[in-house]
Formats: C-alpha cells, structure tokens, sequence
C-alpha cells in the first residue's frame, strides 16, 4: 500500500513551519537583551552584560545611558576592579550601606561560578549624581537608580545582541533534538534486526520515514558548528583561543589541559565521522529493504541482521562521544561518565514518541491495514519503559552528584537550580510521573487519546530536556522563553513531519518480503 | 502470551520430536530416578568446602573481624568484593525470567528455572557477607528500621547501605515468590507422577494445591505478568543501589556517575556466565539437550558479549573522563589502576571481561559448547577481579603516601569466600535433584510453534 500525502498534512505541516518562521523573525528581532541592571542603592546600579561586546560598543552604551539620564552625572566603574573601593567612593546614604555590601557579595559570588565559563562580559557599577537637585526634588519620587533600572529592562537602554547567543544557542537545541529523533529511528530499526524482532515488521517502514528526515538535523548541526568553529558564536567556550593560550589574559588551564580531545581538527574528524557513518547506514539500511521488496529471500534480511549489529557497535561508541562533543563540551569544565547513556536514553524515547505519533495519524488515515491494537500498545510499552529509563539515569546522574557535592561536579546543577528551577524540575517531573502514572495502565498504551496527549507532554518534555542541557552554559541565567523559542521549535516540528511524511510516501508502507512479516502481521497479546 | 505463529527461519527451541508426555517424563526423571556416582561424588566435594567455610565464619566471628586480611587503608576488601560478586550473580535469574519474558522471548523458557534458582542461591550467599562482617550477626535485625527501646540506636536512611539493606531484602523475597508461583504446576505434574507416599505428600504441599484447572491457569499467568513488572524495576534497582554504596562517596574511582547502568550490565553479564557455567554441565548430566539447545547457548553467549560490550565501553568511558575531568586525583586514580601495583588485577579484568568475550563474535566459538564454558568461567573470573579492582586499587593509595599499604587475604578470607562457592553448589546440586529443572508447564505452551517436529510439519505442509 502506497501512501501519498494529503493536502492538508501538506498545508498543516508546512503551514507549521511557515507560522513558526514568521514567530522566529518576529521574536529574534524583537529580543530583549542580556544588559541586566541591578539596583545598589538610590544613586547606584550595576549593569551587567554577558555577551560578546567589544570595547566600541560599550562605550556606545555608555553614551546612551548618559544621554537617557540627563540630568544626572554618570559615573562608571568597573566592578571587576576593588569592590571597596566603590563603597568608599560613592555617596550612598549610610543607611543603605550594609544592604549595598550584601548586594555587592552577591554579585562576587555570580562571578565565581561564571567564570567557569565565559564570565559576564563587564559588571559596572553606575554612580548617579544629581546635577541640579532643585529640580528633581520637586515632582519625581522615583530615583535615578530606579528609572536606570527599568529602562533597561523595558530594552530602551539594550544593545543588540551581538552574538545573537539565543539564536544560536536555539538553533543547537532544536538540531540536536531533532537530529536524535532521527537518529534514535535508526538506532531502534537496527535493534530490530540484530535482535530479529519479529512483531514490528508492519511498522519499520515508518521508522525508514522518520530516519530519513536525519539530513535536516546534520545540515543545522553543521552549520552550528562551523559558525563556532570560526567564531560566530560562543557556545563551546574550548573553541574560543583565548582560553587556550597561556599568554592570554582569560587562559584557562582547565580547558586548556583538555585540548588533545577538544581541538578543531579532531573534534571536526569526529563530527565528520559520526555524521558520515550514520547517514551511511541510513541510506544502506533503505536500499537494503528496498532490494529485499524487489528479490524477497532472506539474502537482504541477514545481511541486514549483522548490519544492524555493525551499526550498533558504531553507535555504542559515537553516541557518548557525540554527546561529550555536542552537549557536554558547553560546559567544558564539567564532566560526567554517564552523560552520554543519559542522552542517549532521550534520543531513544524522543525517537519512540514520533514513531508513535506518525503510526496513528497513518492509522487513523487507513494506511495500516496490518497495524493492530497489539502493535500500538507494544510501542506505547516503549515509550513507557524509555521514560523509566531516562527518569532512572536523570536521577542516578543527578543525585550521585548532588549527594557527593564535589565543587567542580555539582555546579553544574547548582546554576540548573538556581536560575532554571522550574524548568529543571519540571522537566523531570513531566518527563517521570507523567508516563508512570498515565502509561502504568494497560487500556491508556492502547488508547490513542492518551498516547497522543501524554505523548505530547512527554515529547515537549525533552525538547526541554535538551534545552536545559544547552542553555545553562551558554546563557546563564539569561534565557528566555518567547516567540524565538516557540516559533523555531514550530518550524522544526513543521518541517521535520513534512519530510517524515514525505519520505515515508516515497515507499510502499510495507516490506512485503520480510521474513517475519507474517509474525508481525499476527501479532496479538 | 506466546505468539501463535512463528516464522519459519527462526531455530526450534525444542528438539527430539517431543511430545506433551516425554517433556514430563524428561523433567521428571532426575528427580524419579537415583543420584549417581558423580552427583554423589561432586555434593561431597562442595559439602566439604562449605563445612569449612562454616568453619571460618565461626572463627571469625568468634575471635573478630582482625582474622581478616583487612588493614587501617584497606577496611574494605574481599568481603565486599564477593558480596558484590555474588549479587551480581543473581541477576541473571530474574532478568531471564521477568524481563526476558516481557520481551516475550521463547527461549528464556528452557533456562528460567535454573536461572532462578541460581539468582536465589546467590543472593543468599551474598547476604552472608554483611552479615559476618557485622561481627555479632545476631543483632543483625539492627540494620532494620523497627522501634526499640536502646535510646537513639536507628537506621540512617541517609546511607546506601541501609538502601541496600531494602533492595536487596526485597528482590529475594519478589524472586523466591516469582521463582515458587512458576513452580506450582510442576511441582504439581511431579505429584501427580509420583508413587511413593512420603513424595506425594510433599509434592503437594509445595504446589499449594494446584488443580490444573482453568481458573488456576488464568490466575498463574496474570500474577506472573504482575510478578515480571514488579521483577523488572528491581532487577535495575538492586545493583544500582549497590553502586550508589561506591558511587555516592567522594573517593576517586568510586565516584563516578556511569555506576549505575554499568553496574547493572556488568551484574547480567556475571549472571548469564554462571548460567552458562552451570546449564551446560546440568544439560549434559540430566540428558537435557533438547530443552537446553545449542541455540539457547548461543544466544546467552550473544547476551554475554553485548553486556561485555557495554561493561566495556563503561571502564574506557570511566579512563577518558577521568583524564578529561582534569582532576588530578582522579587521573592518578585511574593511572594507578592500570600501572600501579595492582596492574595485574586491572588487566585480568580488561582480558576477562572485556577481550575475551568478544570471541562470540564468531559463529563457530559462540555454538562451541567447550568453548562458552571456557568463557563462562573466564567471565566470573573477570567479574571478581572487577570488584577487587574497584574497591581495593581505589583503596590501597590513601591520602597521606604514609597510609598506602597492599592488602593481602588471609587464610579466613579465602575460607569463607570459598565455603561460599561450596554452599551455593550444595543448594544447587540439592536442587537439581528435586526440583523440576526445566518449566515443564511454559516449555509445553511453546512446543507446537517452537518444537521442531511441529515445525516440521508445518515446512511440509507449506504453512
């Protein structure tokens, strides 16, 4: 049986992509920015900038707080210098001086735990005197420090964000997510031959499908990548040669001492590789099945049982160095050995959930003859053991850190908690209680209302996942969730399903020569 | 829960042109029948073995944890190491049978039963390890949270041990009552075999009064599905949380995140070893070929190999980031394992678990029946050392240059870790003289997809 695409998947998925596109536009060119200002007292406030500016630029932002607050006598101090210094200096009321030391310590301690990474580009302390007090005293009761403070946050006093971090830092975040469920397609289709399953036969052409759409993730991956790799952005800190230079005045013998793994050359030898090798086998596993429609036999069917095995030794290997490369060299002092398993638990589930959703769309359109309640609860099994999965390496990961609290380890949940609680939490919450509760039942994993609505949750839930993964090391405590967020995810989505479902009519929806078709045609528990 | 139908190219699972009756004449023989001279002669040698291994531990306990090897660096040695080991060991059991059956696997039919068998004489000898090193055994019931009146002794839910305590208490009672509820219709086809009275009587008492009726049969297999889902989690759980006991310290080469899930496979690929040990002697004695067939050989050796796989890929893991981490505690941690004085423990650990199974990649070593329980042993080797490695390298290089010391065991170590191995081989050689080896009651739901007269017949009749 042939499936063909019909207008309205074509105009829903497309127009999906289509709306996130204008969302995307909208909400990267309508961003607020990373200057944070934070009020010390009536006649100060220390802003705060941690993306890439150079010294023209700040002092553009200089003039531009001066001139939004005439009037006033602007001075600027660098933070980074004495912070005693500034106490003496300025002329904070002595009331407030015990409330602006504890301010000040709390700045100091934000920049020990960022200078692990980039470390906020400048903290200025900002003086503000009057100059005509006459004036002032009579109709505003605000302070200067209070009208700086929320200028910056309604972005009138903003610049740019020149590295575009969140652009970027969301491109990475919807590749690689998108990447894995691909990817976590491949992985399961050649599971299901190297351990000869017999019960999915009638569902492998939509894993082919959802494979197939593979080249979407690698091609924003790559561009990610090559834009850091000359400098565009800022997200792997080890590729910044500042940080690797002994001369340099940012060195960092941390990451400097991890450069025989995270250089430029091999890290794009292994990039290369992983990219390569799957997309070979993706193609290889295609054509293979293919032949087998044309010849039957089981000539195709073993050679593809130990291609599947092959592939799964590749895989055992690349997805944790993937996962190193990709996610975990964001925060390059961080380490942790589980961190690849634990990925590769979200890649594998995240995989699961599409297959699910494609499976009953097809099913509810008529494609899948052959497709039964057995084979939908099966999957559904899936997504349910997956989720313990992923839930049981979240919590071995977190808590064996947590627990121990080793300074260079547990940072890397102490920045998660402190400024993405909710989100942190959240996500595990979602992403464990939802399919333990909903999917403990036998009648909801053959129910496709439920599939759909928890699978959904769960589904967003680790694009979350990935998000929190990605986004603590490269945005601090900056991030944001807007139409960027939402308008990138939304094209994705749109044209990931698009081509999914395109890939998926290009071949019979199923592979009629396989020799354990009729097991699986059988399949009933 | 079988499937009905069955793919022509996959192998039968039960060979000999059985029928219904001689699957419970086979089963039923071993224990119908007389021990013979090798029976006898092996139980005497393990009796002796475990008597002194009694021995030891009455030494031990009555002149104190001193007789042992142990020293101020190195407070934790073999004692640990084949706690660790044996539980490890009784993984493989319930794995079989619960998660294997959730994957719904055909041949994990012919090998559950003794696998679980094995899981439940391991663990017990596993739990006598905590129990002796306690040096007064008899307030072992401290360890459990019960209201008392000594003031402020309680349990501290804050160690892993104590977690320890629950997992493992909990996966021996959820195993025993698996592996019972499996037995019950067996037990049930030898009682209604047998002839002697005192048999008889017995028979009836373990199979609970089973009837073989309907209702009796739709009971037996949902508690057996309620039974694989409650089994599965704890499978994981078990090592995970005997990791935790490592991995929740601070010590380098203990701390590591990646304990959990390795522990785990590395505790399935021990279990599948001693089941390959022990079914492939068992199969040959009790004349079990065509229950145990060279196919469910060479997919336990498959499960060996992929679980050595991924034990491996966890120690290469553990190497680079130790190296990545730029810890230099940690490096040197690791640097010490691989070239320190314990080198050789270290590389019988990569030889055994690492190396050697990989052999299985070759068609002809993995259904060379020799051959897997060569590997067999060689994998519980490995899996020993691994434990040694963990604890006693990680150990032996204190803090301060002036506490490193080696550790060496004493006689009493090497007493009770053997009377272990002698008291798990009197249960299961007891057992295999008793107890249906084989689940007669599963082994015949699958013989007319699986059995290969029946395939047989279905090849020549086309469908």
């Amino acid at each position: 049986m042939e499936y063909t695409i019909s207008d309205r998947a074509k105009k829903v998925t497309l127009g999906l992509a289509l709306v996130g596109l204008v969302l995307l536009v909208i909400g990267f060119f309508s961003q607020k920015d990373f200057v944070y200002a934070e009020k010390i007292n009536d006649h100060a406030v220390s802003i705060k900038y941690n993306g890439k500016a150079g010294t023209d630029l700040q002092d553009q932002l200089k003039e531009k707080i001066k001139q939004k607050m005439h009037g006033y006598k602007v001075d600027f101090h660098d933070a980074h210098a004495h912070h005693d210094n500034h106490t003496e200096n300025h002329h904070a009321s002595e009331e407030s001086e015990s409330e602006h030391e504890t301010l000040h310590a709390s700045t100091g301690s934000e920049h020990a735990d960022h200078a692990a990474h980039h470390g906020p580009t400048f903290v200025w302390d900002v003086h503000l005197d009057h100059e005509e007090t006459a004036e002032n005293h009579g109709g505003h009761h605000e302070s200067g420090a209070d009208q700086l403070v929320s200028m910056v946050e309604s972005g009138e006093i903003s610049f740019a964000d020149k590295g575009n971090r969140r652009f970027w830092s969301n491109l990475l975040v919807n590749g690689f997510f998108f990447f894995g469920i691909s990817l976590g397609a491949l992985f399961y289709l050649a599971l299901h031959y190297a351990t000869e399953s017999g019960w999915g036969v009638v569902l492998l052409r939509i894993f082919e499908g959802i494979m197939s759409a593979m080249p979407i993730g690698i091609a924003v991956l790559l561009v990610v990548l090559i834009v850091g790799s000359f400098g565009g952005h800022h997200i792997y800190p080890w590729m910044d040669p500042e940080y690797t230079d002994p001369n340099s005045a940012h060195f960092d013998p941390i990451i400097f001492g991890k450069k025989a793994y995270l250089n430029l050359p091999f890290f794009w030898i292994r990039a290369l590789a992983y990219f390569a090798t799957f997309y070979l086998f993706l193609r290889w596993f295609k054509k293979k099945s293919r032949q087998e429609d044309r010849e039957g036999g089981t000539e195709s069917h073993f050679k593809m049982y130990r291609r599947g095995a092959l592939f799964l030794v590749f895989f055992a290997v690349f997805s944790s160095t993937m996962a190193w490369d990709f996610i975990m060299s964001i925060d390059t002092h961080w380490f942790s050995t589980l961190f690849g398993w634990y990925v590769f638990s979200g890649i594998w589930l995240s995989g699961m959930i599409m297959v699910m959703m494609v499976t009953l769309y097809l099913r509810k359109r008529g494609y899948l003859p052959y497709v039964n309640e057995s084979h939908i609860h099966d999957v559904g099994k899936w997504m349910f053991a997956l989720s313990f999965l992923w839930s049981y390496l979240w919590f071995s990961q977190f808590m064996l850190i947590w627990y121990s609290n080793i300074p260079e380890e547990v940072i890397y949940f102490t920045e998660r908690i402190e400024n993405y609680k909710i989100l942190f939490f959240g996500t595990f919450i979602v992403n464990f209680f939802f399919p333990m509760v909903f999917f403990m039942s036998r009648d909801t994993k053959r129910s496709a209302g439920y599939l759909i609505v928890i699978g959904l949750m769960i589904f967003v839930g680790h694009w979350f996942d990935v998000f929190n993964m990605v986004m603590p090391g490269t945005l601090f405590d900056q991030w944001e969730l807007g139409l960027l967020e939402l308008g990138m995810f939304m094209m994705f989505l749109g044209t990931f399903v698009y081509t999914v479902l395109r890939a998926i009519s290009k071949a019979p929806l199923l592979q009629k020569n396989h020799p354990y078709l009729e097991e699986s045609k059988h399949h009933e528990f | 829960m079988a499937s009905h139908y069955e793919a022509p190219i996959r192998k039968p699972l039960v060979t000999g042109n059985k029928t219904y009756h001689q699957i419970s004449v086979d089963v039923a023989k071993p224990i119908e029948g007389k021990a013979n001279k090798q029976w006898w002669i092996v139980f005497s040698i393990s009796l002796v073995l475990f008597m002194w291994g009694v021995g030891c531990m009455i030494y031990t306990i009555s002149t104190g944890i001193g007789v042992w090897g142990l020293n101020k660096t190195v407070g934790w040695a073999w004692d640990i190491t084949n706690f660790v080991w044996w539980i490890g060991i009784g993984h493989a059991g319930t794995l079989i049978s619960a998660v294997l059956l959730l994957f719904r696997q055909k041949w994990r039919m012919g090998i559950n039963r003794s696998a679980e068998a094995m899981t439940i004489f391991s663990v017990m000898q596993a739990g006598l390890f905590p129990l002796i090193h306690m040096g007064r055994p008899w307030l072992a019931y401290w360890v459990l949270p019960i209201p008392n009146q000594f003031g402020s002794l309680w349990v501290n839910f804050n160690s892993p041990l104590l977690w320890d305590v629950f997992a493992i208490s909990t996966y021996l009672t959820v195993s025993l009552v698996f592996w019972w509820t499996g037995l019950l219709p067996d037990f049930a086809m030898i009682r209604d075999r047998a002839v002697k009275p005192f048999q008889k009587k017995i028979y009836s008492l373990v199979s609970f009064g089973w009837s073989g009726r309907a209702k009796d049969w739709q009971r037996f297999e949902e508690i057996s599905l309620v039974l694989a889902g409650l089994a599965t989690p704890l499978v994981l759980s078990v090592h995970t949380i005997v990791s935790f006991d490592f991995a929740t310290s601070v010590i380098p080469g203990w701390h590591t995140t990646i304990f959990p899930p390795y522990f785990v496979a590395g505790a399935i690929f021990s279990g599948f070893a001693m089941v390959n040990t022990l079914l492939i002697v068992m199969r040959k004695v009790c004349n079990l070929e065509d229950y145990i067939t060279l196919q469910h050989i060479e997919l336990m050796n498959i499960v060996i190999m992929i679980t050595g796989s991924i034990v491996g890929c966890a120690y290469i893991t553990e190497l680079f980031i130790a190296w990545y981490s730029g810890v230099e505690y940690e490096q040197y941690a690791f640097l010490n394992r691989a070239t320190g004085p314990y080198w050789w423990a270290y590389w019988a650990m990569m030889t055994c678990n690492v190396f050697s199974p990989q052999l299985m990649w070759f068609k002809k070593l993995r259904t060379s029946i020799i051959f897997s329980f060569i590997i067999s042993i060689v994998v519980n080797i490995g899996m020993w050392f691994e434990r040694f490695v963990i604890i006693v390298t990680s150990l032996h290089r204190d803090y301060l240059p002036s506490s490193w010391t080696m550790f060496s065991p004493s006689f009493v170590d090497i007493g009770i870790f053997i009377g272990t191995i002698g008291f798990f081989f009197v249960l299961f050689l007891l057992y295999a003289r008793t107890f249906p080896v084989i689940a007669q009651a599963e082994v015949k739901t699958i013989l007319k997809s699986s059995g290969d007269n029946y395939k047989k017949m279905r090849d020549k009749n086309g469908k």
